[in-house]
């Protein structure tokens, strides 16, 4: 993958975290209650990870 | 808990820091592995995570509030920019010799040696109430242990007179002191302060999560019995966060992230190699979410115990096992506090007294005669002692306020007034990067903006409480109760000004030559970072015993020596050792000097031993233009270098093409020879028999004879088979080509092998597909194809119940003719080596066959020339199954 390629992903990447953590996301998600954990902070949790997991296949991608 | 237990406890905890320190400085394999980790970098960058965290975060969640997790969102945001932002700083860093966030500032911006200190004073000014948070945490974690069970306030000093804050304060300085200017004596980086920073971003992880298992597992059942006693409304956003809280929380958090001075610091200054971004990229957001993976379940159980009994919440995490009596786990926690404190007081100190000593103390003392006696032929010195000197006057400063401001203060309150300062420098340095009009002005006049909004609105406040800050808006009280609302507010309002100001004066005032120049650099730094001292603009006279002389002073003789000598070297630069010097030699020199002492000392010293004339913009455009030709030069050698590096490896692989095929016809000439020596030999000895023996019986005699014709038809197939393979290889047969009906064909040649069939006692079914139209083909050949693979299945198929399966079929614009046998299959990883010439050439056969050894490949070819495909599975009566695909017309030949 070339330079600008990967930048676009990163880009991309930040951007659609930005997006998922804004407020009318989390404030639709904070309302939803499953089972006993909070709903919300299990949506968080994914966001992160789904981050991390997306940086590490770009890593991985680009070694 | 014993004060005294605690005290030891700490103090071995920084020995062990001291330790791993030490090791890694003293051992060449450890500081390569430390300095060119990724995990490592990636651990350093969880410096984020401070006292605020560790107990802060806990302080700030018991509240039922999420709003904390937008300190955390925000980074994990911003983690994606870091390969954007930071590889590109890094690149002009390294080009540029910059070593601060004031030093980057001022280079990008005219070299301004004014910016460069307003830089150093505003950054000091926002980050040392951040240092003296972490003493506050620390701190409170000591009175909340020494304390607890007290009625009457306990005594925080050692022997009654020693302050702990401030011996853990003196002890800190001591270990930035031995390890924080080591790079300023051997050029090497902080690499053992790395690595214990390292360390402590493992511990303080590592406790976080032991002590909430702790909480959820041992101090309660499971973590949904914590969740059970959340009230009803929930983990719910405050009713007055609304969408411009959130954002502009999460907006100052990824910012702080990127430019506070020690994320800068380890993250852009310690950074060995621009790859170690993208391992961090996604470990830092996975450190994020197992820090705070517990944070709300422990201010739950932290509610459900303390709730009314007047306890700040940031203590939670001692008070929990404290109460429970569980002292060595109060112990472990007061450790990974003091562990994530620490390691922020270490790596902020250290950016921080870099910078006031590079750009306040050393130009303002380094020519003054008293310095010069006092450190007479060890110049080199100079700077570890400002450095050393810095250290403690930012420590200081961080303890004389943490004793007359913090101490009153929430740990997030003032970590959010220190993220809003450092905010201020992010149109700046972004502008600078991105964007080439930006100009030193409006960089000025930007920050200046930012600062006296921030001033006003949140420092004011914050010292003199309800007095002039209600005047103005926001007082201490209403900063401490709803700091998000107001830390949103006036961030919005700071930046709003500052990056109005930046863009405005920018766009309406002109940049320096040497500012556009830089501009240049700093935007387009890939295209020049090959060739950044080529790019240099500076015009004037310098001398090589001058220049020398004063490299030697803080570098030392040998090693100035050797700078210099290889940097000509690299740049084919002749070095007159009496006359005037190259202006790239001087600039690098500057570089040099820089990376030690910081860019505004550096030009200080520069100038001082060169006499630096006016440039004009004629100049500046000469340069840049000869620095493009340059670029574009190594540009097309680097083309040219590939493109012959690319030719020659195709020729090599030519060559050994070659060399194979070789290999393969002197195989094929040995097998073929070998072939016909076979029935030469066996029909000379038969005739020398009939020749010599006149009296042989004619029964004999007639058997010899049939063997010899036997054997001479043998011959003449394998060199008809040898003469068509070549013929079908070198092009020179073409196919005659006719409509035909395969099914007329396969029908055909069956009952031509009928006779052989019923001899091998063969049970022979024909399947066909009566729909099939008449196709185009060269009816021998097929003919040809079809035998072949119908006697080979004859001589494969199994010896007592032979069975043969002739099928065809349609499959698009293509016929599919199928031939499968009940005998042994084609061993696994065979089924392309069958189709070779003798097969059994390169040794890979199994088996010697009855056949000559070329019909599978003659067939192939026969395909091949058809536009068809040939390739054998296993069949469904257990043995082999030949396919080969015919298309319905054939596009290259006529048809006859």
């Amino acid at each position: 993958m070339n330079k600008k390629k990967q930048q676009s992903f990163y880009v991309f990447i930040g951007f659609l975290a930005l997006i998922l953590v804004n407020y009318p996301v989390v404030y639709h998600m904070q309302q939803v209650r499953t089972g006993k954990i909070p709903f919300i902070l299990g949506y968080l949790l994914v966001i992160a990870l789904l981050v991390s997991l997306a940086g590490f296949i770009l890593e991985k991608r680009n070694k | 808990m014993v004060g005294g237990f605690i005290i030891v406890s700490l103090i071995l905890y920084l020995a062990l820091l001291f330790w791993i320190a030490y090791k890694i400085d003293l051992s060449k394999k450890w500081r390569k592995r430390v300095s060119g980790s990724p995990v490592i970098y990636a651990l350093t960058l969880a410096v984020y995570c401070s006292a605020w965290t560790f107990f802060g975060s806990v302080g700030a969640a018991s509240t039922y509030s999420i709003e904390f997790l937008t300190i955390y969102l925000g980074p994990v945001v911003a983690m994606p920019l870091l390969w954007i932002v930071y590889r590109k700083i890094i690149r002009i860093s390294k080009a540029q010799g910059i070593s601060s966030i004031p030093d980057f500032i001022s280079t990008r911006y005219n070299k301004n040696s004014t910016l460069n200190k307003l830089v150093t004073i505003l950054l000091a000014i926002g980050i040392i109430p951040y240092i003296a948070l972490q003493i506050t945490g620390i701190e409170r974690g000591l009175e909340t242990c020494i304390s607890w069970g007290d009625k009457s306030p306990s005594d925080l000093t050692l022997f009654g007179f020693f302050d702990m804050a401030l011996l853990v304060t003196v002890g800190l300085g001591l270990f930035l002191i031995a390890f924080s200017t080591r790079q300023l004596q051997d050029n090497s980086r902080n690499t053992g302060l790395i690595g214990a920073i390292a360390f402590e971003s493992v511990v303080k992880l590592v406790v976080f999560i032991v002590f909430g298992i702790y909480v959820c597992y041992y101090i309660f059942s499971s973590q949904s019995e914590i969740y059970q006693l959340i009230p009803e409304e929930g983990l719910k956003l405050n009713t007055t966060n609304n969408y411009s809280q959130w954002f502009g929380m999460i907006v100052l958090s990824g910012l702080a992230f990127l430019f506070l001075p020690r994320q800068f610091e380890v993250g852009v200054f310690s950074v060995s190699n621009e790859n170690q971004l993208k391992k961090a990229a996604w470990m830092f957001p996975l450190y994020l979410v197992l820090i705070n993976l517990f944070v709300i379940p422990i201010a739950v159980a932290g509610n459900h115990f303390f709730s009314g009994s007047g306890m700040d919440e940031d203590t939670y995490m001692l008070a929990l096992p404290l109460h429970h009596e569980h002292t060595w786990m109060a112990l472990l926690v007061l450790l990974g506090g003091f562990s994530a404190a620490s390691g922020m007081i270490i790596v902020a100190t250290h950016a921080i007294s870099k910078m006031f000593a590079n750009s306040i103390l050393i130009p303002s003392f380094i020519d003054r005669p008293f310095i010069l006696r006092r450190f007479r032929g060890r110049h080199h010195k100079i700077p570890v002692f400002f450095r050393r000197i810095s250290i403690f006057i930012v420590l200081l400063m961080a303890y004389f306020y943490y004793k007359l401001v913090a101490i009153e203060y929430s740990l997030i309150s003032i970590g959010l007034v220190s993220f809003i300062a450092v905010s201020q420098f992010a149109p700046a340095i972004l502008g600078g990067i991105f964007w080439k009009h930006g100009n030193g002005k409006g960089a000025f006049a930007g920050i200046i903006g930012g600062y006296i909004i921030w001033f006003l609105f949140l420092v004011i406040p914050t010292l003199f409480g309800g007095g002039i800050g209600e005047h103005i808006g926001f007082d201490a009280a209403t900063i401490e109760n709803n700091h998000g609302a107001i830390i949103t507010t006036v961030f919005f309002w700071s930046m709003f000004v500052n990056v109005t100001l930046y863009i405005f004066i920018s766009l309406v005032t002109k940049q320096s030559v040497l500012e556009r120049n830089q501009a240049e650099i700093f935007v387009e730094i890939y295209r020049y970072s090959e060739s950044v001292e080529s790019s240099v603009v500076w015009k004037g006279k310098a001398f090589f015993p001058d220049v020398q002389s004063l490299l030697a002073r803080f570098l030392g003789q040998q090693r100035a020596n050797y700078e210099l000598l290889a940097f000509t070297e690299k740049n084919n630069i002749k070095l007159d050792e009496d006359g005037e010097l190259d202006l790239r030699v001087v600039s690098h020199v500057e570089k040099l000097l820089s990376n030690m002492i910081g860019s505004s000392s550096a030009r200080i010293l520069v100038s001082s031993v060169a006499k630096e004339d006016k440039i004009s913009m004629e100049d500046v455009v000469d340069i840049l233009e000869e620095s493009q030709k340059l670029m574009e030069l190594n540009k097309e050698l680097n083309q040219t270098s590939r493109e012959l590096k690319r030719l020659s490896e195709a020729l090599k692989s030519t060559n050994q093409k070659l060399k194979k095929n070789d290999l393969l016809k002197d195989e094929f000439l040995y097998t073929v020879t070998h072939e016909l020596r076979t029935p030469l030999t066996s029909i000379k000895a038969l005739s020398e028999l009939l020749a010599d023996d006149d009296g042989m019986p004619d029964e004999t005699r007639k058997e010899f004879l049939e063997t010899i014709l036997k054997e001479t038809n043998r011959m003449t197939r394998l060199i008809s088979q040898v003469l068509d393979l070549e013929n079908f290889e070198s092009g020179k047969h073409q196919l005659r080509i006719s409509h035909s009906d395969i099914n007329e064909l396969i029908v055909y040649c069956t009952n031509t092998m009928d006779e052989i069939f019923k001899k091998k006692n063969i049970n022979l079914s024909i399947s066909l597909d009566d729909t099939l139209p008449v196709i185009e083909l060269d009816y021998d050949r097929i003919t040809q194809v079809v035998i072949n693979l119908l006697t080979n299945a004859s001589v494969h198929s199994d010896s007592l119940k032979g069975k043969i399966l002739v099928e065809t079929r349609r499959h698009n614009n293509l016929v599919v003719v199928e031939i499968s046998d009940n005998g042994q299959g084609v061993a696994e990883g065979m089924e392309q080596a069958i189709f070779e010439k003798f097969f059994q050439a390169d040794g890979r056969r199994l088996k010697k066959s009855k056949g000559s050894g070329l019909g599978l490949a003659i067939s192939k070819k026969i395909i091949q020339l058809h536009e068809g495909k040939i390739w054998v599975e296993k069949s469904e009566l257990n043995g082999a199954k030949f396919i080969f695909t015919l298309p319905f017309q054939q596009n290259n030949f006529i048809v006859a």
